[in-house]
């Protein structure tokens, strides 16, 4: 049983994000790049998968693009068997429908019994890779997995509702899922051994064919929100901002048994 | 140009509230562009009035298959994207819910048409249809051109407040999908959500800790908070995902929505999964380091700080003996 799990960067939005100047993109010169956090459960997900001898390898692949070498190197250290960059020609931002194109030729050449991916990412605003993954290589998929078992030819998943509830599906495979957490929290790659995979490790390539433009919606322009209702700050000292909560608490008249 | 079509989001014998919220955006864009609106429900068997009672819809279809009676994912894609790929509606409208993630995205991809995911508003400017999406955990919008070809939006819940309530529509037609591939995929069964030891729904004060507070280590100072406040601590995804605190706790998409009279955000960024559960508090206050944080678009006060020293000076003057 070969797990795939498809990764990406996304820019770190606890990091500042301005928009480019032309208002059609993020601006990208100076952002930072990290593992989409769903990708991050993905991985978790199928590595424990293989630990616990239901799957026996763990392949990831990624689309490449800056900062993708290090996410691939990071997966490594992780506990992935091997890793695939996919060598592509086209600039970001990428729709996520050529993603999936893509993703989809390379996949041909890529052994692969089921394949994992975020549920989704911070740039997919043209809609989430695991349906359409699974659409572009005709496999079902299942969005919003938070548990997997593997049983003969079928995952067996849970997917999550609002509240708690959740169902029990059973997938044929081969299939997409798009992973929201994994069973348990994301582990820890330490540094040292990233920097010693970097020296000694190798990155596979797979080479596809710029795919032609899917249909998407135009990008008028990018912008920051406006609040709907714009928070009114309380500053000034410790006391101050302490005093400040107190009496909004008190006002509201939510502040019981004080003084 | 085709109609507008509203996925009615039809599960275990009830229509989502959304439903209603998408049906009432599509009878006010319906009205500006003179498009009817029609909405579709996915079955296994005529439902008991629902159908009857999916207004203002001008039509109400029904798909109608014995294999779609019980959640399918990809089966309802598919039966879905061959009914709309016969129509070609200008619009298909459906929400980023557990429901819609796997058959938005999944209509797109099986008939190739453009979608539009985290859509918070939709507006006509010139006869062209806009859509504004909310990316980048909240921080960014992205305001798109609907093109001229059938189009699959996505919206976020509660993104069209003034929901119009249940009636009936003029009439409810079968359309019975033919040749649909045989099924890959089958529930087993519903699992319902464990029993909570606190339910944060009736909370009059919840004291919510995202990740901004790092570690498990500093859960008992938020705890401390909450009591010092007589209130109950509740959290961000995040924070339940790494087993700090059971998933009952959690606030949002996948939790539960809270409208106390207090809500404290503790480190909590406001991405629009947590918003969808809490945005019509009462009273909302956050403290967070980063003043760019979406939460602070919703709060009513914010502190632009750190937990780490607001809190325990927060707890300090609430203690009785400190004053
Ligand atoms: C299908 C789906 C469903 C989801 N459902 C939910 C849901 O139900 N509920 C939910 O919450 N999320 C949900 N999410 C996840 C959501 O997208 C976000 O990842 C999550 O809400 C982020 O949680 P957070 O704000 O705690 O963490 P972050 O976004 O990481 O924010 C942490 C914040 O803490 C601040 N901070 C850090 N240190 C300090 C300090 N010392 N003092 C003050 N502030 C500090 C940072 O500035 C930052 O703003 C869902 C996602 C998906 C895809
Ligand atoms: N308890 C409250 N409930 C709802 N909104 C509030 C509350 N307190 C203040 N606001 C809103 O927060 C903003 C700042 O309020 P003010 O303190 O009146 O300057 C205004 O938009 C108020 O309407």
């Amino acid at each position: 049983m070969n797990l795939v799990v498809v990764v990406r960067e996304v820019p770190d939005i606890q990091e500042e994000l301005e928009v480019a100047a032309d208002g059609k993109d993020i601006d990208r010169t100076f952002i930072s790049f990290v593992m989409n956090e769903f990708d991050e459960q993905a991985l978790e997900e199928a590595l424990v998968l293989k630990e616990e001898g239901q799957a026996d390898s763990v392949l990831v692949a990624a689309l490449d693009g800056e900062g993708v070498d290090d996410i691939l190197y990071t997966a490594l250290a992780k506990g992935a068997d091997e890793a695939v960059k996919v060598i592509h020609g086209l600039e970001p931002p990428i729709p996520t429908r050529v993603r999936a194109a893509l993703l989809a030729a390379a996949l041909k050449s890529i052994p692969h019994d089921l394949i994992f991916t975020g549920v989704q990412s911070a740039e997919d605003w043209d809609g989430q890779l695991a349906p359409l993954l699974g659409a572009a290589l005709d496999y079902p998929w299942v969005e919003v997995v938070t548990a997997v078992r593997l049983e003969d030819g079928l995952a067996v998943v849970e997917k999550e509702f609002k509240g708690g509830l959740r169902a029990e599906l059973e997938v044929r495979l081969p299939a997409v899922l798009g992973i929201q957490a994994a069973t348990k929290p994301p582990r820890y790659a330490p540094v040292s051994r990233i920097r010693q995979l970097m020296r000694t490790a190798t990155l596979k390539t797979v080479e596809v064919n710029e795919m032609s433009p899917a249909p998407a919606a135009k990008i008028r322009r990018l912008s920051r929100p406006v609040a709907s209702r714009s928070a009114e700050f309380i500053e000034g000292s410790l006391d101050e901002v302490v005093e400040g909560l107190l009496s909004v608490f008190r006002n509201a008249g939510v502040l019981r048994g004080e003084g | 140009m085709g109609n507008l079509v509203v996925l009615a989001e039809y599960l275990r014998g009830a229509v989502a509230d959304v439903t209603f919220e998408l049906l009432g955006k599509a009878r006010e864009l319906g009205n500006l562009l003179g498009l009817s609106v029609e909405v579709v429900v996915v079955s296994d068997r005529q439902p008991d009035d629902v159908t009857g009672r999916l207004g203002p819809a001008d039509r109400a279809w029904l798909i109608l298959h014995p294999d779609l009676g019980e959640f399918q994912p990809e089966g309802m894609a598919r039966a879905l994207a061959a009914f709309l790929g016969e129509r070609r509606p200008r619009l298909v409208l459906t929400s980023t819910t557990a429901f819609g993630m796997d058959v938005a995205a999944g209509i797109g991809g099986l008939l190739g048409w453009p979608v539009v995911a985290y859509c918070s508003a939709l507006q006509v400017a010139d006869r062209t249809i806009i859509a504004t999406s909310q990316v980048y955990g909240g921080k960014v919008l992205v305001e798109v051109e609907i093109p001229d070809e059938p189009t699959v939006i996505a919206a976020l819940p509660g993104s069209f407040p003034a929901p119009v309530g249940p009636s009936a529509p003029a009439a409810v037609e079968i359309w019975e999908p033919a040749g649909l591939q045989p099924a890959r995929l089958r529930l087993r069964r519903w699992v319902e959500p464990e029993a909570a030891d606190v339910d944060i729904t009736r909370a009059e004060i919840l004291v919510v800790a995202g990740r901004g507070i790092k570690s498990a280590d500093n859960l008992p100072l938020i705890e401390e908070l909450a009591r010092a406040l007589g209130g109950v601590v509740a959290a961000s995804r995040p924070v339940v995902d790494a087993g700090w605190l059971p998933r009952n706790r959690q606030v949002g998409k996948s939790g539960l929505t809270v409208r106390p009279r207090l809500y404290l955000g503790l480190g909590v960024s406001g991405a629009p999964e947590h918003l969808e559960g809490m945005k019509d508090s009462q009273l909302i206050v956050a403290i967070n380091t980063d003043r760019k944080a979406p939460i602070f678009d919703v709060a009513h006060y914010g502190v632009v700080g750190d937990i780490f020293e607001v809190v325990p000076a927060l707890i300090e003057r609430l203690r009785p003996e400190g004053h």
